[in-house]
């Protein structure tokens, strides 16, 4: 009490994956996979992959993009007590891409598959208390908030002519259409979410996280803290009926909450 | 601890209108098709509707729109969601405007989409679904290929999705040279199995996204 103090940055994160109603329906496993990793030096790194419901082996491809994606990541993010600059976090993003792309494509030819195969989309998201930053290749979104009520997308999905037509990790020239975005702000909230919660989750086209999907949600994660019970928690939500009456597809969503500790 | 919070009840979603998925059926109405043939498609057609609308998700989606071609190309049922879809009983007369009508389906699409822009909703690609027991009969050739340059390039662009089935008597090869994806051959008139697949694929499109714009199983109800 009153002794010296110090101020240590704790994330508090659950994330969850289920299966769509659709794919349970036509006997699909769920390709959604998530990873994250809370660093020892208070960076949050997280990643989301998102697997074709096209490809014969979409559930390889995502989970091989997402694990790749997180090894990269925490490399990268765990140097030092702070990331570096700019550009080199934008390097660092992009470098988890490209070498998620070359992981799902060593697979594909270790299976003989075309890559196609493994079809998948990835986003990968890194957040400090001071910055936030994301980089994806095709649907889904990241967003940030500095507080109840103020949520930015960082990346969304790319704007395309028809819903259905995105770009996957597998594509020829994948990574010149990766999106990447940089953010200072006072972090307090970080979310992923997959395609299937974007339109319950960001009002289109404008593509504005929805404070009022949010909002409930990382306040729930900052009333319960993470672990198993809320996780459990937020997975019976996303396959509540009310949620699956509106997207039937796999539903993955990473949150995070920062909470500043002070510990003697 | 966790309190009694139901994310269920707490969580609002964005207020977003319902993707649309619009789906034309452009039916050949030519004399040629009268009898057996005509009776199975008007069958076909109740069985696609009853399939779709067993899945809230895609009748809410699924926009459906029929044309039939004969000496004649008539909207005999412009875009509604499957839950409002009446099907028609169709009669078979006259030659056969094929050119004609997929002009029209091209235009039907065109305009649905600046509808949907207009009004800010989402839409998946267009699917056409022409089915003909023939080839094009009584229209200038022009029409017909200039009908086909046009799918074609709206093929090429991505704007459409444009299959053709061939029943019976049906010339393949013409129709292979006016479309672009390779036509089905319908075996017997098994039109309820046909639509029935049509069905899952359109709620297959209406949920998930594809890097092409067929990935189902190859149908059992025709040979390529």
């Amino acid at each position: 009490m009153g002794q010296h103090t110090q101020k240590k940055d704790e994330w508090q994160v659950i994330a969850a994956s289920v299966r769509g109603t659709s794919h349970r329906k036509s006997n699909l496993p769920c390709q959604d996979v998530v990873e994250f990793r809370c660093l020892p030096n208070g960076v949050l790194v997280a990643a989301l992959a998102d697997g074709a419901g096209s490809a014969s082996l979409a559930e390889v491809g995502a989970t091989v993009a997402a694990q790749s994606a997180i090894e990269s990541l925490s490399a990268a993010f765990g140097k030092g007590s702070q990331p570096g600059p700019d550009d080199e976090v934008r390097a660092a993003l992009l470098n988890a891409l490209g070498k998620a792309r070359a992981s799902v494509v060593a697979e594909a030819e270790k299976r003989s598959v075309r890559a196609r195969e493994l079809a998948t989309t990835l986003m990968v998201a890194a957040f400090t208390r001071t910055r936030a930053a994301s980089a994806q290749i095709g649907d889904g979104a990241v967003v940030v908030g500095v507080a109840p009520g103020t949520f930015d997308l960082l990346t969304g999905p790319p704007k395309t002519e028809h819903l259905n037509e995105t770009i996957f990790l597998t594509a020829d020239g994948a990574l010149d259409y990766a999106q990447v975005k940089l953010q200072s702000c006072h972090v307090r909230y970080g979310a992923l979410l997959c395609d299937g919660l974007q339109l319950l989750a960001l009002k289109y086209p404008e593509l504005v996280p929805h404070s009022g999907f949010f909002g409930p949600l990382f306040g729930f994660l900052e009333k319960s803290g993470p672990g198993e019970e809320t996780t459990a928690r937020l997975r019976q939500f996303l396959e509540s009926p009310r949620v699956t009456a509106r997207s039937d597809d796999d539903l993955s969503l990473v949150l995070a909450v920062l909470r500043e500790q002070t510990v003697p | 601890m966790t309190d009694n919070i139901k994310l269920e009840e707490t969580v609002e979603f964005a207020e977003n209108p319902e993707p649309r998925c619009p789906c034309v059926l452009l039916l050949d109405t030519s004399g040629s098709m009268r009898g057996a043939p005509i009776d199975a498609l008007n069958k076909g057609l109740v069985a696609f509707r009853e399939d779709l609308v067993r899945d809230p998700l895609a009748s809410r989606r699924v926009e459906v729109a029929v044309i039939t071609f004969d000496s004649e190309v008539k909207v005999v049922q412009d875009f509604v969601t499957v839950d409002q879809f009446q099907p028609p009983t169709l009669s078979a007369q006259g030659l056969t405007f094929m050119g004609t009508a997929i002009h029209k389906a091209l235009d039907m699409i065109q305009a649905r989409k600046a509808m949907y822009r207009k009004n800010g909703v989402a839409y998946y690609r267009p699917w056409v679904f022409m089915i003909t027991d023939g080839e094009p009969q009584g229209e200038p050739d022009t029409v017909v290929q200039q009908a086909s340059q046009r799918l074609k390039n709206d093929e090429a662009a991505k704007r459409v999705a444009f299959f053709a089935v061939g029943v019976e008597n049906a010339n393949m090869a013409k129709l292979a040279e006016i479309v672009v994806r390779t036509p089905v051959k319908l075996i017997g008139l098994n039109f309820t199995e046909m639509f029935v697949w049509l069905s899952r694929s359109m709620e297959a499109v209406a949920q998930s996204k594809t890097d092409e714009q067929v990935a189902l199983p190859p149908p059992g109800w025709g040979t390529v």
